[in-house]
């Protein structure tokens, strides 16, 4: 039975608004327990215990307020922060979002990851093994690099080695070393636009 | 106040009514006082004031069909408790905060003359930055891993600091040192070498790690 705010009029009979008026109480319980801990709960009760959003469109936000709501992009629901007096909402959540265990026991980590920042902006990190002078490296997913950089992981055998980026062009980067004709294991950091 | 949605029954009198209605009445105007814009309030009705989310627990399953995005909060291992999202379509949840923030102190050499500054944060899938500067040469060129908290380097950046002549192609040599921190092994520094024709200088560092 869905919610009836029209209900008792002044003309009902009681024996007719008894299971009109039980009817809203039981309605208002159940979308109350959507989202929220339930009224009777002593200790948390109005608290949530998740928050569902649905997609909305930019809102409208006072001088003393901001709003946190969804709205799709790229067909993909993600998360926004409407900062007051109704300014440009920040995203703050991506689905561009690879970390943590490739394989476990033992456990390995996957060699390049990568996560967001609110902007959004893709944050990229991972080592390349044996990488060499010129080579370009692609990063996915896709974005228009902002910032790449690389550091030469030590090894005896090499001889003052130096290490560098170029090119960055979208998502990629050309990696540089010197001398160039030795390869080199490398750490880099790189952080992107979608 | 406990509110009862099964009132009220068809035998009672409207006297009888009246109770559990105000009784229901007040119960709803109590729960949507907590987080939320009073029921009495006349402006911004239905606006929260905050949000509080208690944990959920291990194994509860949130749903979340196509067109949703949720939010919620779990007790992390190690940790406090977090917030999660999960997109659309009952997708893989993930951890979007991570770890307690608490201050890092300057580590000072034996005048006490500050030779790390060390800032930390972190991103959604539980990933470390660990940032700052190494200012003074202490007994060897190392950034201290502090709060040690990384099971995994995944990626490290440096670039000097001050006006030194450099070429542009820097060569950081760096070996990451794992050590056992509460029987937990963690990443706790970096050695670092400088190229061999090159005086060490101070730098600027950012170490990305898996917690």
């Amino acid at each position: 039975m869905s919610y009836n705010s029209n209900i008792p009029q002044g003309t009902d009979p009681m024996i007719k608004s008894q299971g009109q008026i039980r009817a809203n109480y039981q309605a208002i319980n159940r979308v109350f327990l959507e989202n929220h801990v339930q009224m009777n709960n002593d200790e948390f009760k109005g608290m949530h215990d998740i928050v569902n959003f649905r997609a909305q469109p930019d809102p409208t936000t006072s001088a003393t307020q901001i709003a946190l709501f969804t709205n799709l992009v790229g067909g993909q629901t993600q998360l926004f922060y409407s900062p007051s007096n109704s300014q440009t909402p920040i995203q703050l959540t991506s689905s561009a979002l690879s970390t943590g265990l490739q394989s476990t026991n033992p456990d390995i980590y996957l060699p390049e990851q990568y996560s967001f920042l609110p902007g959004p902006f893709i944050v990229y990190g991972g080592k390349i093994t044996g990488a060499v002078d010129g080579q370009v490296k692609v990063l996915a997913p896709t974005s228009t690099l902002l910032y790449a950089g690389v550091v030469t992981i030590f090894k005896t055998a090499l001889n003052n080695p130096q290490s560098f980026t170029s090119n960055l062009v979208g998502s990629s980067f050309t990696i540089n070393l010197l001398p160039n004709t030795t390869p080199q294991d490398i750490y880099y950091f790189a952080i992107g636009k979608p | 106040m406990t509110f009862n949605a099964d009132t009220p029954t068809v035998q009672t009198t409207f006297d009888q009514w009246q109770v559990s209605f105000q009784k229901n009445f007040q119960a709803m105007s109590d729960s949507f006082k907590v987080n939320h814009v009073a029921l009495e309030d006349p402006s911004k009705t239905g606006n929260h004031n905050l949000l509080q989310m208690p944990e959920q627990p291990e194994d509860r399953k949130i749903q979340t069909n196509i067109g949703d995005f949720a939010i919620f909060t779990r007790l992390v291992e190690d940790q406090t408790d977090q917030v999660f999202m999960q997109y659309e379509g009952n997708q893989p949840e993930f951890q979007y905060t991570n770890y307690q923030l608490y201050s890092i102190k300057d580590r000072l050499d034996n005048n006490k003359n500050v030779i790390q500054k060390t800032y930390f944060t972190t991103l959604p899938g539980n990933l470390m930055l660990i940032f700052g500067s190494v200012l003074r040469k202490g007994s060897k060129w190392q950034i201290r891993l502090t709060p040690p908290a990384m099971k995994n380097i995944i990626s490290v950046n440096m670039t000097l600091i001050g006006t030194f002549p450099v070429a542009p192609a820097i060569a950081y040599e760096v070996t990451p040192i794992k050590n056992t921190v509460d029987e937990v092994d963690y990443f706790t520094s970096i050695d670092i070498m400088f190229q061999k024709d090159r005086d060490a200088k101070p730098f600027y560092y950012l170490v990305m790690g898996n917690t």
